[in-house]
């Protein structure tokens, strides 16, 4: 079943499209990470879906039904733009959560909110940021929601938080439930998504898992010679976007897809070393940016 | 109804009631401490009042003679005072109830929660009436305690009346700066259209008598609807009232369906 499924959704202020013709569907039980620069439009997204902008066109059905009131009750959702209630205590501020959600029982946040190692007695306008974004991922998960939206939910927690939140992501879903979360952070997607779309510039680019949306990506792969090679001896091999002479005996080769072809013939002059660059975010963006705006 | 967001936007605003509440009623014992010792020198006053232009006196509600407990009430608490203070509270309160927690990016993460926009807005909507309730109240129990002590002989009816009639002459300036917050998400003009009304809108009743021009249009003014004077005189415009708390259900009626409609600020 799909839990999230959006149609058609677009989003403009103005003459400014902000998302275009959004088709999301977002499966039960799974982990699904939206990716894309910044004014990409995953915020907006988000808050589309959370209900609190309109879409200038398309329709947004969340557990099979148009968004109510109701049905917010079973959802959590921690905005991009977090600002807590500063005279609350954090748990006051979970309290007043639990009453409007008709959830008095705080034990699951009480739980979270000691694994990440978050004081609730002290008021949230002293906080950290990294300890207001604890509050604000344990307000989301707090009320047992069947569905958590989270807009950029590891920024400002340290590693070890980070760690910590992933570890209670992952159990999250085994337990049935199912998260859509925006990022820029590739590690983070890599970590916890199951699927990731990217978003550029308002459109939806790409869908796929994380592993073939790596292996699809461009790499660089640089190779060490025990004589003088000419990069040109690269250039031609089915994949390989680029050959560039580093020195004598050194060549960097950008290279989309399996590399054995390059690998190969690297493998007929005397090598001494190769080194692998994985892709990172910006590669695949770059590439992505690259195919979509050849596509216009 | 939700309690919990009634009881949080009432402990919100609990600073902004107390300081106009304790205000008005310092302002009000303050003057009728003063009362006696206007009343003695009643001769001296009426000379200087006379050498006053009527607009003058029209606009401090200085009518009748001061030595009188009605027109000493009119002149220095009805006529400027508890207006000021019971509008203060209204449009200050309401203009902060939605556009506020926009504009200190709350809001997102309040409507995230099994609410509707309408719940959400007629909610704090009644924080705001009741805060203007408590200011009332507070106000009212000094006006007939303190009234009675300084023998200032004016019915207690006729003062709960007039009371009653202050505060209902600023919902509907309540429910304005509430209907603007939820059409702009911004709490500068939430506030600043309802005062700027509020005054234009006081000073055409108060003036209105004085000019023929003005009068036709008297009638656009609540303040002409709540008619406190006749309220303190023992005739209050009950129709008038009922009127004004109709305008203040149109009103929030209004802003709930912009309220609906909008996108809330990033």
């Amino acid at each position: 079943m799909n839990v999230i499924s959006t149609r058609h959704l677009s989003k403009s202020y103005g003459r400014t499209v902000a998302l275009r013709d959004l088709n999301l569907e977002v499966r039960s039980g799974e982990v699904y990470g939206l990716l894309g620069p910044n004014g990409a439009g995953k915020t907006t997204t988000l808050r589309l879906l959370i209900d609190v902008v309109r879409p200038t066109r398309g329709s947004i059905r969340l557990f099979g039904s148009p968004m109510s009131p109701r049905l917010r009750g079973r959802i959590g959702y921690l905005p991009g733009d977090l600002v807590l209630y500063d005279r609350l205590t954090g748990a006051d501020y979970l309290r007043f959560c639990g009453a409007l959600r008709e959830h008095p029982d705080l034990s699951e946040a009480l739980r979270l909110a000691k694994r990440l190692d978050l004081d609730l007695d002290r008021r949230t306008g002293e906080l950290s940021k990294g300890n207001r974004q604890k509050l604000g991922i344990v307000q989301a998960f707090g009320h047992r929601p069947e569905l958590v939206i989270l807009d950029e939910p590891a920024s400002g927690l340290d590693p070890l938080a980070q760690r910590e939140f992933h570890t209670y992501l992952r159990e999250y879903v085994d337990g049935g439930g199912t998260v859509l979360f925006s990022s820029h952070v590739l590690s983070e997607v890599e970590h916890v998504a199951d699927r990731v779309g990217i978003l550029l510039a308002g459109t939806l680019v790409v869908e796929d898992t994380v592993t073939s949306l790596k292996a699809n990506a461009v790499r660089e792969l640089t190779f060490t010679f025990g004589e003088e090679v000419a990069a040109a001896s690269f250039s031609g091999i089915p994949g390989v976007q680029a050959a560039v002479q580093v020195s004598g005996t050194e060549v960097r080769c950008r290279v989309i897809g399996a590399v054995g072809e390059l690998v190969r013939t690297a493998a007929r002059f005397p090598l001494l070393n190769v080194t692998s660059h994985e892709p990172d975010l910006e590669d695949i963006f770059v590439h992505y940016t690259e195919e979509h705006s050849d596509d216009d | 109804m939700t309690t919990e967001l009634v009881t949080k936007s009432l402990r919100d605003n609990r600073g902004s009631t107390t300081g106009w509440g304790i205000a008005l009623v310092a302002s009000v014992l303050l003057q009728l401490a003063v009362y006696p010792a206007v009343r003695d020198a009643a001769g001296e006053f009426e000379k200087l009042l006379d050498s006053y232009p009527e607009s003058f006196k029209a606009l401090f509600n200085l009518q009748q003679s001061l030595a009188s407990g009605v027109g000493y009430l009119q002149g220095e608490v009805f006529g400027f005072l508890a207006p000021l203070v019971l509008l203060g509270v209204a449009i200050g309160q309401a203009s902060r109830a939605t556009a506020g927690e926009e504009k200190a990016h709350t809001m997102d993460l309040l409507l995230a929660n099994p609410v509707s926009r309408t719940r959400l807005l007629l909610d704090k909507a009644l924080a705001v009436f009741v805060s203007v309730v408590l200011v009332t109240v507070a106000f009212g129990t000094v006006l007939v305690v303190g009234s009675s002590v300084a023998g200032l002989g004016v019915p207690w009816l006729d003062l709960v009346c007039a009371v009653t009639a202050s505060a209902v002459v600023a919902l509907p300036f309540g429910a304005l700066a509430l209907l603007i917050g939820a059409l702009t998400g911004r709490p500068g003009p939430a506030v600043a259209l309802p005062v700027g009304l509020g005054l234009l809108t006081y000073l055409l009743d108060a003036l209105s008598p004085l000019s023929e021009g003005l009068r036709p249009w008297q009638v656009l003014s609540p303040f002409h609807h709540a008619a406190v004077n006749a309220a303190l005189n023992g005739d209050p415009n009950w129709l008038g009232l009922a009127g004004l708390a109709a305008l203040t259900a149109v009103l929030l009626a209004g802003a709930a369906m912009a309220f609906e409609r909008r996108d809330i600020r990033t």
